[in-house]
């Protein structure tokens, strides 16, 4: 699935880390939800998309799959 | 919407191994490669003390190669760890990635106490006892395995499911756990009618066991490093 979480990390110039850390989740984790290789559950997402004070559906596209 | 494939990397980014299923692949052959040395030392130990024991030359001439080789394996592993933590360029683990490390570096440690407890016992009693073998057991290391399997294995896996993984960890040990019953469930009916047609020898309980133990752990680092 498509997202901006990329960008919104460099927007907030985080590092992989510093999501990870603010996510409660491994570095592992945001790389493979950046790159697409993994889709996040729903409570992930809705957390991604509260710290980021953003709608689920802006930040994550899954019609370009 | 932009995907993060096509974004530069941006300072701290963790970059895949260029190969993956490479970097797995060698380091489970180094994993292998410390058990088998291990199994050799424990067999050379065991056959050295029926005969005398004692440490001589001869006895040192056969060891110490062997001894170097796992003091390699160890260290390619330390190597191959040190290099995806760089290719990470960011080193700083997070609070549950630091958890997970330190639960991880006290299995393997529990691993290397029941190898030097076994080692020990091969010196007493003239034979190397195995954990993965069908021979017997002296009564007291058999209630021992039994509790560290039985009872700390649990309490420990639970708490590093509930409190160290993350949910992409999760989804890959689900991978890996579901493969791995694949492999038990297709992999044993097939050897056992196999073996019931004269076609193989009789299937082995140890030789399942550590395949749907490699299974699940080669699938499951695959899936979280990928």
């Amino acid at each position: 699935m498509k997202n901006t979480l990329k960008v919104l990390r460099a927007m907030n110039n985080w590092s992989q880390a510093d999501l990870a850390e603010r996510l409660d989740v491994s570095r592992q984790a945001v790389n493979a939800i950046e790159t697409g290789k993994y889709d996040p559950s729903l409570p992930l997402a809705f957390k991604i998309a509260r710290l980021f004070g953003q709608n689920i559906e802006e930040i994550f596209d899954d019609e370009c799959e | 919407m932009t995907n993060a494939n096509d974004l530069p990397g941006l300072p701290g980014d963790e970059t895949p191994p260029r190969s993956p299923l490479v970097q797995v692949s060698k380091i489970v052959g180094l994993v292998i490669g410390l058990i088998f040395c291990s199994g050799v030392i424990a067999g050379i130990m065991a056959a050295h003390s029926e005969h005398g024991g004692g440490i001589d030359a001869k006895f040192l001439a056969i060891v110490t190669p062997i001894i170097l080789i796992m003091i390699a394996c160890v260290y390619g592993l330390f190597r191959l760890i040190a290099r995806s933590a760089k290719a990470m360029g960011d080193e700083r683990l997070t609070t549950r990635e630091r958890l997970n490390r330190n639960i991880m570096i006290a299995c393997l440690f529990s691993g290397g106490v029941i190898g030097v407890i076994l080692a020990v016992m091969s010196d007493n009693n003239g034979s190397a006892p195995s954990v993965y073998d069908d021979g017997p057991l002296p009564p007291a290391l058999a209630i021992g395995f039994a509790v560290f399997w039985g009872l700390i294995m649990p309490l420990i896996s639970w708490y590093w499911h509930n409190r160290a993984t993350d949910e992409l960890e999760a989804d890959a040990y689900r991978t890996g756990a579901m493969m791995a019953c694949y492999v038990l469930w297709i992999g044993a009916p097939v050897w056992w009618v196999l073996w019931r047609g004269g076609l193989l020898p009789e299937p082995d309980g140890v030789t399942i066991y550590m395949a749907t133990i490699f299974t699940a752990l080669i699938i499951w680092q695959w899936k979280k490093y990928r």
